[in-house]
């Protein structure tokens, strides 16, 4: 278990209504994190998760004291 | 008279003179950089919000020569953010109205009018004569257009999108850094664009200016470019952040491949598998064969536009009418919508009635 505090951007933040929270997850890594977000919000895997400023590409080891934040696709213009 | 015109033609050099000089003046630009933006040339894709932003920057900067990509008019919801239109150009081209107030703002510049939308049809033609490529679209699917083509004609291109406050800036196929899809590989299944999410003239103004900042500084080579980078700003609050993402090796994609992949997705009715798809029958209610599941959703295609809430934008739609032109207008109707997971079914009413009996 560990506890990590998430930042949303864009229609992430939407539909989590709020840009931040604290969540518990099972695995210290970010598929943990993707499969909370799909429970809990119906976001889909096409999410992008920021490891301090790194957008990652696969499941990655995190750490509590890890920066995370979920990005998605933007279409305005 | 002689006297006179030579000088008229004092006056003239001297007003060139003068135009450029406060960017002239930067230790980063002087007269080389100056040579650089007049022989360089950009493509402007989309004549909106941020289109509007950009423009006239560039232009003012005395960028060589400037093409506009737009097939759509003014429209009087465009003015509280399109500044370079006015109440008199509605039902006008925008690229017309554009060309001709940014031609009236810098005559020195070239300015390309192209009042058509980008498609798999033009894009590659168009791209090869440009330096550098402005997105300034609002559709997802566009994008990954803009991106392969960029990709093929080997020029970088300038992104920009907003979500409400937010904004997400980035350069694309900038010296063979990363793509678009290296930094989203699959479009999302749906995304509000300003007309659904709403949008403030700033905030759309503010995105535009940081492009054109990013163009600028591709042409005289300087400062870092947004390669490899997201910037996201959010206007709201004035925070910002940079993401960085890396390059995802990729074989590279054939002319071929790019036609079939922006091409209208056909599939035949044996190859839907997904659980999570509905059939969308785009035809007139009396119109025969009657085709009724729990999954058909009849909507004519002329009262799409209107009837968009009834079509759920998170599962995959397969369209079909009675000859297949009406479901390609269907879809591209879709996809103007950012729907992002349809295709056009192959088989057509008639042969699809067969198919369901057996």
């Amino acid at each position: 278990m560990i506890r990590i505090t998430v930042k949303y951007y864009g229609e992430v933040a939407e539909k989590a209504q709020k840009e931040e929270e604290i969540i518990n997850i099972e695995e210290s890594n970010t598929q943990a994190i993707l499969d909370y977000l799909k429970q809990t919000y119906g976001l889909a895997q096409e999410v992008k998760v920021a490891v301090n400023l790194e957008l990652v590409t696969s499941a990655t080891t995190i750490e509590s004291t890890d920066e995370i934040a979920i990005l998605s696709q933007f279409a305005g213009g | 008279m002689k006297l006179q015109f030579y000088h008229n033609s004092q006056e003239v050099n001297m007003q060139k003179e003068n135009r450029y000089i406060r960017q002239q003046a930067l230790p980063q630009v002087g007269n080389k950089g100056q040579i650089k933006i007049r022989a360089a040339s950009v493509l402007v894709i989309g004549c909106g919000g941020l289109g509007c932003a950009v423009l006239p920057y560039l232009v003012a900067a005395g960028i060589g020569k400037i093409g506009i990509v737009d097939g759509d008019i003014v429209s009087e919801s465009n003015l509280h953010r399109q500044t370079l239109f006015s109440e008199n150009d509605i039902g006008s081209l925008k690229v017309s109205v554009a060309a001709d107030k940014l031609t009236a703002q810098n005559s020195e510049v070239i300015i390309q009018q192209i009042p058509k939308y980008l498609d798999v049809t033009n894009a590659i033609s168009l791209f090869e004569n440009y330096d550098i490529i402005v997105d300034a679209t609002d559709r997802i699917p566009i994008r990954y257009l803009i991106n392969d083509a960029c990709v093929i004609a080997d020029k970088p291109f300038v992104h920009a999108a907003l979500f409400r406050f937010q904004i997400q800036v980035s350069v694309f196929n900038y010296q063979n850094g990363p793509t678009y899809r290296c930094l989203y590989p699959k479009p999302a299944s749906s995304s509000q664009s300003c007309d659904s999410a709403g949008v403030l003239g700033t905030s759309v103004a503010l995105g535009g200016a940081l492009q054109a900042n990013e163009v600028m500084k591709m042409i005289l080579g300087i400062g870092t470019v947004l390669s490899g980078k997201v910037l996201l700003n959010d206007t709201l609050n004035n925070s910002s952040s940079q993401f960085t993402f890396r390059k995802r090796v990729e074989k590279p994609k054939s002319r071929t491949h790019f036609t079939n992949q922006h091409t209208i997705n056909k599939v035949s009715f044996t190859e839907v598998e997904s659980k999570e798809s509905i059939f969308l029958d785009v035809r007139f209610p009396k119109e025969k064969p009657e085709i009724i599941s729990d999954k058909t959703i009849g909507i004519p295609l002329s009262q799409l536009n209107s009837s968009l809430s009834k079509i759920p934008s998170d599962k995959e739609i397969y369209i079909f009418c009675q000859t297949g032109k009406r479901s390609e207008e269907a879809y591209k109707i879709l996809q103007n919508q950012n729907y992002n997971t349809m295709y056009c079914l192959i088989e057509n009413a008639a042969e699809l009635k067969t198919l369901l009996k057996s």
